[in-house]
């Protein structure tokens, strides 16, 4: 009796899922309600969407959100898989160091370094906006990304990496075809809450976006000062509708061009045994 | 077994390559396209000084539906860009002026009076402004470093069928507590709450005296075992489904749930209330200070003032306006009370670095307990 | 680099006086900052923080490990469709999922009614507004970020590794507890720093779930650098709270090499 088809642990799982989408699920009906006030269900209506659809505010703030979000994405992967990287074979000292920054980035409460991140470049007359604001966001995202890449790199064996080494492979193809390959959950992991974390945050992004266009939750935030209306659910889910697009045509672009590399991989292995 | 460790074929293909390139390209599009973004978006300030475009900072929505557009339609060249990070919060509010990154700020009397002591303020020649004169005269008193835009009295909202008496006073909410314990709200901001528990003690609400504000401390400690919470959006919300019994509000939020919920009642406090006052305050050396005026001049000319009131719903200060404002507004009591009312009201001020200390030392305190 | 920078400059800024008016710094040396957090007010709301945290995190640890164990135990294709799942919620903004749990819990909402039609309570559950919302509130919150590094973990277990325990005669339990455990635990551990330091320094939802009525360390935080301007003071805070963390942080990692090798 294998632990794996254990009823309980599958009921646990589904629960938790259910958890999940609760609130979401409560977002969606809310975003319908005619009630301006959500005292109570008010009968169906398109209206918000109309009105969030064609909010000025709405539409830029969420453009310069995905904007951020995808760039910190990017930037905190490169930071985070090199510097697990270069890590792995690091002396033992600089290891402890690396470690501390990386822990250091994550507990330094987000309010506190955005702050000082803004009167340094204040002091410094660095021009505040989004590129301000993606660093900010990268320098606390790529430790995140460190450390799932790493807690995954702990696991990996490299017997295989030498075993690829020793059959002729130049350390580019090892890199490409063996570590990347066992990285991949954590890099995707890691990617996903990059992107989810820069795309929520408010303090950062407040602190940083100078006179440039709001990312959205802030917009969000001025929208609710007084009242929460249903159109700020309206917001929510096409906010998470178009996301959620955007994702899966990321998805079925990289998918696709795997696909087409798949066979040319296959072979590209066997190259491996030669030369 | 050998097929499951070669065989990795996740679904992203990212060579290390393409991940460099990647990572490179966004490295280097970071600055360019930022900069190509705040061009798009009109940030001009920095660039070209003749095309007279101004910042001004506020909250969304909280202008005139056509206002910019009319702006921009009457003086050629002359734009307004409004960016909405504005916030109740004074450290907030004094960094966007410190920061001259914006022209003209939404700003209350707390924040502006400070603003003004440490010097982040432009004077105003009034000469230029000739709307203000719309302006009644006891606002313009109130706010004298911009023009008064909106202003809103804190007092009691509540629910005379599930209360089953009349209430007229800040004592009536302090006796009813307790019979209606998990059922009182209050709002979460320092300033309205001490001000409004400093009215039920017969104080003003801009003391500095630690006596008096001590007093109210432990008054709102005393209160709080019965409180639902401390709310600040949404506040008076409960009342309409009965979860609220008693509320200490805003006059704009209750005049919108009454429309909901027509057994809501108001009430305007015989100790009195506080209230706050809030206007377009211009920071220090803009650059293109003739438009400010002629923005300043125009937001108070009565039809663009009303354009403003209808969209936002608020209380309003300019009489001439009348005319062009929603009768649900100009003859609501609840927004234009009657002057007996009004001599009641306080404004809240600035109340020097000692008073501001005295009242978050006491209103951390309440939160803490 | 630009992380560093800043750092110094809270450092020194928490030795710093503030000019209350202008909110400028001034760069005197002295530590009043540093005595006046040692104040008895402080100590009790970061006491509280702490165990509200800390708890929170744990039940996130839990919960976030049944769901991350479901799917990794599931073939490829649904692994992939499960986590995104798990992610979508989250691509609402913070502010709408946060609120709607407000709207959720209160008296009268849909939760409350739920539990008074199936017999759970005479009266109402009266949860919403003290910590025991603040609490569901932070679990939520972060279960992603829990239950991302956690899968990544289990998912490196080669699945003949379950076979062989159970071939030799483990029970489930036993099975769970000598082999998928120990090999799941620095997932587990990097899930809770990732969950319980943010956790620690929560304020939003403190305020929005908890009605503004339990001060915690992140409001007081929040308070300094947001509303009251009062930055050394806030800075002599961040610091002190960080040093501990930093501390705790390096005694954890010390620890972790030698389970990786057993």
């Amino acid at each position: 009796m294998s632990i794996r088809r254990h009823p309980v642990s599958a009921l646990l799982a589904f629960a938790v899922l259910a958890f999940l989408w609760l609130p979401l699920l409560a977002v969606v009906v809310n975003s319908f309600n005619r009630d301006t006030l959500m005292a109570g269900w008010g009968g169906a209506t398109g209206h918000w969407y109309n009105l969030a659809a064609n909010d000025h505010d709405v539409r830029e703030g969420l453009k310069t959100t995905l904007i951020i979000a995808f760039a910190s994405a990017l930037v905190s992967l490169a930071v985070g898989i090199s510097g697990a990287l270069w890590w792995r074979r690091a002396p033992r000292r600089a290891q402890a160091v690396y470690d501390g920054l990386v822990y250091a980035r994550i507990i330094v409460p987000e309010v506190v370094f955005a702050t000082a991140l803004f009167f340094l470049f204040v002091h410094f007359k660095f021009r505040l906006g989004l590129p301000a604001i993606i660093i900010g966001h990268s320098v606390w995202n790529s430790a995140y990304a460190t450390l799932i890449i790493q807690a995954r790199m702990v696991g990996l064996d490299p017997s295989v990496e030498e075993a690829a080494a020793d059959l002729g492979a130049t350390p580019w193809r090892v890199f490409r075809r063996v570590t990347l390959h066992s990285l991949m959950p954590a890099i995707i992991a890691a990617g996903l809450l990059a992107f989810t974390f820069s795309f929520d945050d408010v303090v950062t992004s407040y602190f940083l976006q100078g006179t440039a266009q709001s990312p959205l939750p802030i917009v969000l935030f001025g929208l609710i000062r007084f009242r929460l209306t249903p159109e700020v659910n309206a917001i929510g889910v096409l906010v998470m509708l178009l996301t959620v697009g955007l994702m899966s045509l990321a998805v079925t672009m990289f998918a696709t061009a795997g696909r087409l590399g798949r066979s040319e991989k296959r072979a590209g292995f066997l190259d491996m045994y030669r030369r | 077994m050998h097929d499951s460790e070669i065989d990795f074929t996740p679904p992203l293909a990212l060579s290390r390559r393409a991940l460099m390139r990647r990572a490179a390209i966004a490295a280097a599009a970071l600055p360019a396209g930022g900069a190509l973004l705040e061009a798009l978006s009109g940030n001009a300030l920095a660039a070209g000084a003749d095309t007279g475009t101004i910042v001004l900072n506020n909250y969304p929505g909280w202008i005139g539906k056509s206002e910019l557009a009319a702006f921009a339609k009457k003086y050629p060249g002359d734009k307004v860009k409004m960016v909405t990070n504005a916030t109740s919060s004074v450290a907030e509010v004094i960094l966007q002026f410190k920061s001259g990154n914006f022209d003209v700020i939404l700003s209350d009397t707390t924040d502006s009076g400070q603003a003004s002591a440490a010097g982040l303020l432009q004077k105003l020649d009034w000469s230029k402004i000739p709307n203000i004169k719309n302006v009644s005269a006891n606002f313009r008193k109130a706010y004298p470093w911009g023009i008064p835009t909106d202003y809103g009295k804190v007092g009691i909202a509540y629910r005379p069928d599930i209360v089953g008496e009349k209430i007229t006073s800040w004592h009536d909410l302090w006796r009813l507590a307790p019979k209606f314990s998990g059922r009182v709200v209050f709002i979460d901001l320092e300033r309205d709450c001490l001000g409004s528990t400093l009215k039920y003690l017969g104080y003003s609400s801009n003391t500095t005296d630690a006596k008096q504000i001590d007093a109210a401390k432990k008054a709102v400690i005393s209160i709080k075992p019965h409180l639902q919470a401390f709310l600040n959006t949404n506040v008076g919300q409960g009342l309409v489904n009965g979860s609220t019994a008693i509320a200490m509000d805003w006059d704009y939020d209750v005049a919108l749930l009454k429309q909901k919920q027509p057994k809501i009642e108001w009430v305007a406090p015989t100790e009195g209330m506080h209230a706050y006052l809030e206007g377009f305050s211009v920071a220090k050396n803009p650059d293109h200070l003739d438009v400010v005026e002629k923005f300043l001049n125009f937001a108070l000319d009565p039809v663009q003032y009303a354009d403003f009131v209808n969209t936002t719903g608020t209380a309003y200060m300019v009489p001439s306006a009348s005319p062009h404002i929603k009768k649900s507004i100009s003859t609501s009591p609840i927004l234009k009370p009657s002057a007996a009312v009004l001599k009641r009201v306080e404004f809240d001020h600035y109340l020097g670095a000692k008073g501001t200390q005295l009242f978050d030392a006491a209103w951390q305190e309440v939160k803490a307990s | 680099m630009f992380f560093v920078v800043p750092l110094v400059l809270v450092a020194v800024y928490s030795f710093g006086s503030i000019n209350p008016v202008t909110l400028d710094v001034g760069f005197g040396w002295t530590t009043g900052n540093y005595r006046a957090f040692a104040s008895t007010l402080y100590l009790h709301s970061l006491l509280r923080s702490i165990f509200l945290s800390l708890g929170a995190t744990g039940a996130c640890a839990v919960l976030g490990f049944s769901l991350a164990y479901f799917i990794s135990r599931q073939p490829p294709r649904a692994q992939r469709l499960l986590l995104v799942a798990v992610i979508v919620p989250f691509w609402t903004s913070f502010i709408v999922r946060t609120y709607s749990w407000v709207d959720l819990l209160q008296n009268l909402g849909p939760i409350d009614r739920l539990a008074g039609a199936i017999g759970l309570t005479d009266s109402h559950l009266s949860v919403l507004y003290t910590p025991t919302a603040i609490a569901i509130g932070i679990i939520y919150s972060y279960l992603p970020l829990m239950i991302l590094p956690i899968y990544v973990s289990l998912e490196r277990i080669d699945a003949s590794i379950y076979n062989a325990a159970a071939d030799l005669g483990a029970t489930p339990w036993r099975q769970f507890r000598r082999v998928v455990l120990p090999l799941a635990m620095p997932g587990v551990i990097a899930g809770c720093i990732i969950v319980g330091i943010p956790a620690l320094g929560e304020y939003v939802i403190p305020e929005i779930l908890g009605g503004g009525k339990t001060l915690m360390l992140g409001n007081i935080l929040a308070n300094q650098f947001q509303t009251t301007g009062n930055y050394p003071f806030g800075s002599a805070l961040a610091v002190t709270l960080m040093g501990i963390l930093m501390i705790l942080l390096f005694l954890l990692r010390r620890r972790q090499p030698l389970q990786e090798s057993a």
